[in-house]
C-alpha cells in the first residue's frame, strides 16, 4: 500500500514538471515572398522574422510547443480574450487589454509613423492637425497607438472621422496611397523602409504617432498560471543570456 | 310545347355544376401551390443571399470589422427580398431594416486553414409575405382568368355539342311527334333527327319512333277499314231499324185501326143485343127465360164495360190521352154525377152528401172530361158497394199562392169496405177484390186503374183508406191547380145549362156518308141562324166547300170515294179554302187530335156520337155567337141530390107527348140513331136531361129511360 502511494505521488510530480505546454501564437497575415522583417513565411510553411524569432526563442526557452496562426489584429485580440489563441506578439500595453492578457516582456520597441505621399505637404505637428487635412488616413484595425491617440479617438468624433481601419499586414495600403486613394496610413517604422523602396513617391512624415515598448500578450483564459510562470522564467533566462538582443542585432543588420 | 329547360341545358347545368366545383378546387389548389412555391422561392432567394453574403459576413466578423459588417448588411437589404437583416456575433451586432413575418436564420462559420472552422455567430435575413402576394398576384389573376376562360369555352363547346347531339335531335323528334297527324301521314313518312352517321341512343329512339309511326299508320288504316265496315253495318242496322220502325208504326196504326173498328163494330151489335135483351125483359114472363135473359144482359153489359175500359186503358198506355186543362166547374161535375146516379141512389135509399168548400173558386184549370170520368167511376163504385148509409163527396182547397190551389176531393161511402191487404191491389189492372161477387157487382176491374192513371197524368195522387164493413175513402190530391181567370171562368159559365147562346148567321158544311148522321146534325141547326149544307161523300164536300166557302166544316173521317182526311188535306192546301175551320167527326175514339191537326190540318175534333154540348163549345171557337142569360130549367143545382128524381119527373112531364112516344118506340126498337136524334131535339130545351138520357143510352140502361118517360 505504501508503495502504491509513493508511485502515485511520483506520477503527480513528474506530470507537473513535464506537463505539455502548447501555445497558439497569433501572427500577421503575410504572403510568401512578402517584404517584411518581422513576419516571414517560407514555402514550407515555416515562420521566421524578428518578431517570430524572438517568440520562438522565448517559447523554446520555456519548453513549449507552439504553432503560428495568421489572423487580423482585432480578431486576435478577441480570440486572445476568448482563449482561442494563447499569445500575441508586439502587444502594446493598456488597461483594457490587461483585463484578459498577461504581459511578458518587453520584447521590442515599436515606433508608429505616418506614411504620406511625397508631394503632400501636410502640416501635422499634433494629433489635432489631422482634422485640418481634407483627406482620410487609416491604421490597422484593433491597433493600439498610444494612450493619447486612443483617448483622442474615443473623445473626438471629428478626429475619429479622419481615420479608417484596415486589416493587419495589408501591403495594398502602399499601392492605394501611391494612387492617392487615401491621405496616408500609420505603420510600424521598422517595416516601412523596405516597402518605401518600391514606392519612391511615398515618404515618412516627420510626425511620430506613438513610440513605445511592446510585449508578448498571453491569454488569461487559455494559458495556465504554470505556463505563464514558465514563460516568465524563460524570458528572464533569455534576458540574462542576452539572447533576445542578439536576435534584434541580427535583424538590424538586415534593415 | 316550349321547353324552358332543355335536356341539353339540364345536362350542361349538371356537368358544369360538377365542373365548376372541380375547377374551384383545382384553382384553389393551384393558387395554394403557387403561394407555397413563391414562399419556397423567397426562402431559396434568402438562401441565395446567405450563400452570397455568408463568407463576407464571416470575414467581417472574423476581422471584427463592424464597418464591413454594416456594409454587408446594407448590401443584403439592398435586395428587395430582404426587408431586414440581423447579424449577431459575440462582439458585433448589426441590425438593419425591419423584421418580417418570414425569416431565414443561418450560422456564421469562418473557415481558414490556420484556424479551421469557427462559428462566429448567426445572421437572420427577414422577408415578408407581402412579397409572396406581390409575386403570386399576377399568377393568381392568370389562374382565375384561365379557369374562367376555360370554363366559359368549355361551356360554349359543350353547349354547342349538346345542342347539336341532344337538344336538336330531341327537339326535332318532339316536334315530329307533336305535329304527327296519323290521318295524313303515309307509310313512307320517316323522321330524320340529323344523326345519320352516328349510332347512339337517339338514333335508336329515332328508329323506334319511325317503327312506331309505321305501326300506328298500319293500325290507323286497319281502324279505318274496321270503321268503314262498322259504318256500313250501322247503316244496314239503321235501315233495318227504320224498316222495323215503319213496320211497327204500320202495325201500331193497324192496331189503332183495329181498335177503332172494333169499338165501332162491337158497339153496334152490342147495342142491339143489350137493347133488345132489355126490351125483351118486359115481354118474357117465363121465369127460366127471364134468368137466361138477365144472364145475357149482365154478360153483355160486362162485355161492353170491359171493352170501353180496355180501350181507355189502351189509350192511356199508348200516351194518346192528353190532359186538356180548361176552366172547370167542380160544382157542376159533382152535381152531374149526383143526377146520373140519382136513380140508383133512390133505389138503394142512399144519401148523397156534398160538402164543398164554400171558398172554392168557381172554376179551376182542370180537364173536365177526365175529372168527370174519374168522379163517375169513384162515385159509381161507392154506389155499387154501398147498401145502406150514404155517399159523401167532399171538396177542399188550400190556396198556397195567388194563382194556384191544392185540391182535395174525397169520396167516402159506408159500403162493404176493402181489406187492408187488398187496398194496394185494387189499382192493378183487372183486379177485383177477393171474394167479390161478380154477378152482384160486375165490373171489368179496370175502373180504378184508369182513374189512378188519369189522376197521375194530372200530376195528382189517388189513394184509398178503408175498413171492412165500415166503408171506403178515396182521396184525390191535386196540387198546384191553376185558378181560372175570371173572364175564363165566365166562359166556363157558358154551359148551356145556365145560359142560352145563339150563333150569329153562318154557313156550315156537314160531310158524312151516313144519312142519319147528316140529318141529325142538320136537325140541330134547324132553328138557328146557321145554314147547314150537307155532303154525302168527300168529293161533294170538296165541290161544295170550294163553291160556297162555308164558315165551318164538320167532316166525317170515313167516307167513300175520298175520305175525310184527304178532303181536309186538299182544302187546307187550297188558298181559297185553307182558312175554313174543319172539325173532324170521328167514330173512332183512338184518333189523336194533335195528330189530326199536325198531319192533316184539322182545327178540332169531336168523337161520335157527337155531344151537342161539345159541338157547341168547339163551334163557338170559330163562329160568332150571341149570349142571352136566363134562368134555365135545371135539375135543381141548389137542391140535395136525393130530390133529383121528382125534379126529373117534373122536367119529363113538360116534354112533348110526341117526343116521349117517339123515344119509347125508338128504345123498343133499339134504334140508337133515332134515340140520339130525339135526345138532340131536347138538348136545347134541357141539356141536363139530354145528357142524363144519353149516358143511360151509352150504358144501355133502357129500362131506366123508359121509367123516366113514365112521368
Amino acid at each position: 500500500m505504501k508503495q502504491l502511494l509513493m508511485f502515485l505521488l511520483t506520477c503527480f510530480v513528474f506530470h507537473s514538471a513535464y506537463a505539455i505546454c502548447k501555445i497558439k501564437v497569433r501572427t500577421a497575415k503575410v504572403s510568401v515572398g512578402e517584404n517584411s522583417l518581422k513576419y516571414i513565411i517560407h514555402d514550407d510553411g515555416s515562420w521566421s522574422g524578428l518578431t517570430i524569432d524572438l517568440t520562438k526563442a522565448l517559447l523554446e526557452e520555456a519548453g513549449c510547443q507552439y504553432t503560428f496562426h495568421p489572423m487580423p489584429w482585432k480578431r486576435a485580440l478577441a480570440d486572445l480574450e476568448d482563449g482561442h489563441i494563447d499569445m500575441m506578439m508586439n502587444f502594446s500595453f493598456n488597461k483594457d487589454r490587461e483585463k484578459f492578457a498577461y504581459y511578458i516582456g518587453p520584447m521590442d520597441e515599436e515606433k508608429m509613423i505616418l506614411i504620406v505621399q511625397k508631394k503632400s505637404n501636410y502640416q501635422i505637428n499634433s494629433l489635432e492637425d489631422f482634422k485640418k487635412i481634407p483627406v482620410k488616413f487609416s491604421f490597422e484595425r484593433g491597433a493600439y497607438l498610444g494612450k493619447v491617440f486612443d483617448n483622442k479617438l474615443k473623445t473626438d468624433p471629428e478626429f475619429k472621422k479622419k481615420f479608417s481601419q484596415f486589416s493587419g499586414g495589408d501591403i495594398t495600403n502602399y499601392e492605394r496611397l501611391a494612387l492617392g486613394r487615401m491621405g496616408g496610413f500609420i505603420a510600424d517604422k521598422y517595416e516601412v523602409a523596405i516597402h518605401l523602396k518600391k514606392f519612391p513617391q511615398l515618404i515618412v512624415h516627420p510626425f511620430t504617432i506613438n513610440h513605445d515598448w511592446v510585449y508578448w500578450g498571453i491569454s488569461r483564459k487559455s494559458v495556465s498560471a504554470e505556463t505563464i510562470l514558465k514563460l516568465y522564467q524563460a524570458y528572464i533566462r533569455l534576458k540574462d543570456k542576452k539572447s533576445l538582443e542578439q536576435i534584434v542585432h541580427q535583424y538590424a543588420k538586415l534593415q | 310545347m316550349n321547353v324552358r329547360r332543355t335536356l341539353g341545358f339540364q345536362l350542361l347545368v349538371a356537368v358544369f355544376s360538377v365542373y365548376i366545383f372541380v375547377t374551384m378546387i383545382t384553382t384553389i389548389t393551384q393558387m395554394y401551390i403557387e403561394w407555397t412555391n413563391a414562399e419556397d422561392e423567397i426562402k431559396n432567394d434568402l438562401i441565395s443571399l446567405q450563400n452570397s453574403f455568408e463568407s463576407g459576413i464571416a470575414l467581417a466578423l472574423w476581422e471584427l470589422s463592424e464597418e464591413q459588417t454594416q456594409r454587408i448588411a446594407r448590401g443584403i437589404i439592398y435586395f428587395n427580398i430582404a426587408t431586414g437583416v440581423q447579424i449577431e456575433g459575440k462582439r458585433i451586432k448589426v441590425q438593419l431594416g425591419e423584421k418580417g413575418d418570414i425569416q431565414h436564420k443561418f450560422e456564421i462559420i469562418y473557415t481558414a486553414e490556420e484556424v479551421g472552422q469557427r462559428s462566429l455567430g448567426f445572421a437572420i435575413i427577414y422577408s415578408t409575405r407581402k412579397l409572396i402576394f406581390d409575386r403570386v398576384k399576377y399568377s393568381y389573376i392568370s389562374i382565375v382568368v384561365n379557369a374562367v376562360l376555360k370554363t366559359f369555352l368549355l361551356w360554349v363547346i359543350v353547349l354547342l355539342i349538346s345542342h347539336r347531339l341532344i337538344t336538336l335531335p330531341l327537339r326535332k323528334l318532339t316536334h315530329e311527334s307533336q305535329t304527327l297527324d296519323l290521318e295524313k301521314v303515309d307509310r313512307s313518312k320517316k323522321v330524320n333527327i340529323g344523326l345519320d352517321r352516328r349510332e347512339n341512343e337517339l338514333t335508336l329512339l329515332e328508329s323506334s319512333f319511325n317503327n312506331m309511326v309505321q305501326k300506328l299508320v298500319k293500325s290507323r288504316s286497319e281502324l279505318d277499314r274496321v270503321n268503314q265496315n262498322l259504318e256500313i253495318k250501322v247503316k244496314e242496322r239503321t235501315e233495318e231499324l227504320k224498316l222495323a220502325k215503319e213496320k211497327a208504326e204500320i202495325a201500331n196504326h193497324a192496331k189503332s185501326e183495329f181498335i177503332a173498328n172494333m169499338s165501332h163494330e162491337l158497339r153496334a151489335p152490342m147495342n142491339a143485343v143489350l137493347g133488345f135483351a132489355q126490351l125483351l125483359d118486359t115481354l118474357v114472363t117465363d121465369s127460366q127465360q127471364k134468368r137466361y135473359l138477365h144472364s145475357i144482359q149482365t154478360g153483355g153489359k160486362s162485355l161492353l164495360t170491359l171493352m170501353n175500359d180496355i180501350l181507355d186503358l189502351s189509350k192511356i198506355e199508348s200516351g194518346k190521352i192528353h190532359i186538356q186543362r180548361q176552366p172547370t166547374h167542380l160544382h157542376n161535375l159533382v152535381e152531374d154525377a149526383s143526377n146520373i146516379f140519382s136513380l140508383k141512389l133512390s133505389q138503394k135509399h142512399l144519401k148523397f152528401i156534398q160538402e164543398i168548400d164554400e171558398n172554392l173558386f168557381p172554376a179551376l184549370m182542370l180537364d173536365p172530361v177526365r175529372i168527370r170520368q174519374v168522379l163517375l167511376n169513384l162515385i159509381g163504385n161507392a154506389v155499387k158497394f154501398t147498401e145502406e148509409g150514404h155517399i159523401k163527396v167532399t171538396i177542399k182547397q188550400k190556396q198556397k199562392e195567388e194563382s194556384v190551389v191544392d185540391l182535395i176531393i174525397v169520396i167516402k161511402d159506408t159500403g162493404i169496405g176493402i181489406p187492408e191487404k187488398e187496398q194496394k191491389k185494387i189499382f192493378e189492372s183487372f183486379y177485383q177484390q177477393a171474394g167479390q161477387d161478380f154477378n152482384k157487382y160486375g165490373g171489368s176491374g179496370l175502373g180504378l186503374t184508369i182513374s189512378k192513371r188519369l189522376i197521375e197524368q194530372m200530376d195528382g195522387v189517388l189513394s184509398v183508406t178503408s175498413e171492412v164493413g165500415k166503408g171506403s175513402v178515396f182521396k184525390i190530391a191535386l196540387n198546384q191547380v191553376a185558378i181560372a181567370p175570371l173572364e175564363e171562368a165566365d166562359v166556363a159559365e157558358k154551359n148551356p145549362l145556365v145560359k142560352k147562346e145563339f150563333f150569329k148567321p153562318a154557313t156550315i158544311l156537314i160531310a158524312d156518308d151516313v144519312e142519319s148522321n147528316r140529318e141529325l146534325l142538320a136537325e140541330v141547326f134547324k132553328d138557328t141562324e146557321i145554314n147547314a149544307m150537307v155532303a154525302a161523300n168527300g168529293q161533294d164536300a170538296l165541290l161544295f166547300a170550294e163553291e160556297h166557302l162555308p164558315d165551318l166544316i164538320l167532316m166525317d173521317l170515313k167516307m167513300p170515294i175520298v175520305n175525310g182526311y184527304e178532303v181536309t188535306r186538299l182544302l187546307k192546301s187550297n188558298n181559297n179554302t185553307k182558312h175554313i175551320p174543319i172539325i173532324a167527326l170521328s167514330s173512332s175514339i183512338t184518333e189523336n187530335e194533335e195528330e189530326l191537326h199536325k198531319k192533316y190540318g184539322f182545327d178540332g175534333s169531336l168523337p161520335k156520337p157527337v155531344s151537342f154540348t161539345n159541338l157547341f163549345l168547339i163551334m163557338s171557337q170559330f163562329l160568332a155567337i150571341e149570349t142571352i142569360t136566363e134562368k134555365p130549367k135545371s135539375f135543381g143545382l141548389e137542391e140535395q141530390s136525393t130530390q133529383s128524381v121528382p125534379l126529373i119527373a117534373e122536367v119529363v112531364r113538360d116534354l112533348p107527348k110526341e117526343w116521349k112516344e117517339n123515344m119509347k118506340q125508338a128504345i123498343n126498337r133499339v134504334d140508337v140513331k133515332q134515340i140520339n136524334l130525339l135526345i138532340n131535339q131536347i138538348q136545347e130545351q134541357d141539356a141536363q136531361l139530354a145528357e142524363t138520357i144519353k149516358m143511360k143510352v151509352d150504358n144501355f140502361e133502357y129500362q131506366d129511360i123508359l121509367a123516366i118517360l113514365q112521368f
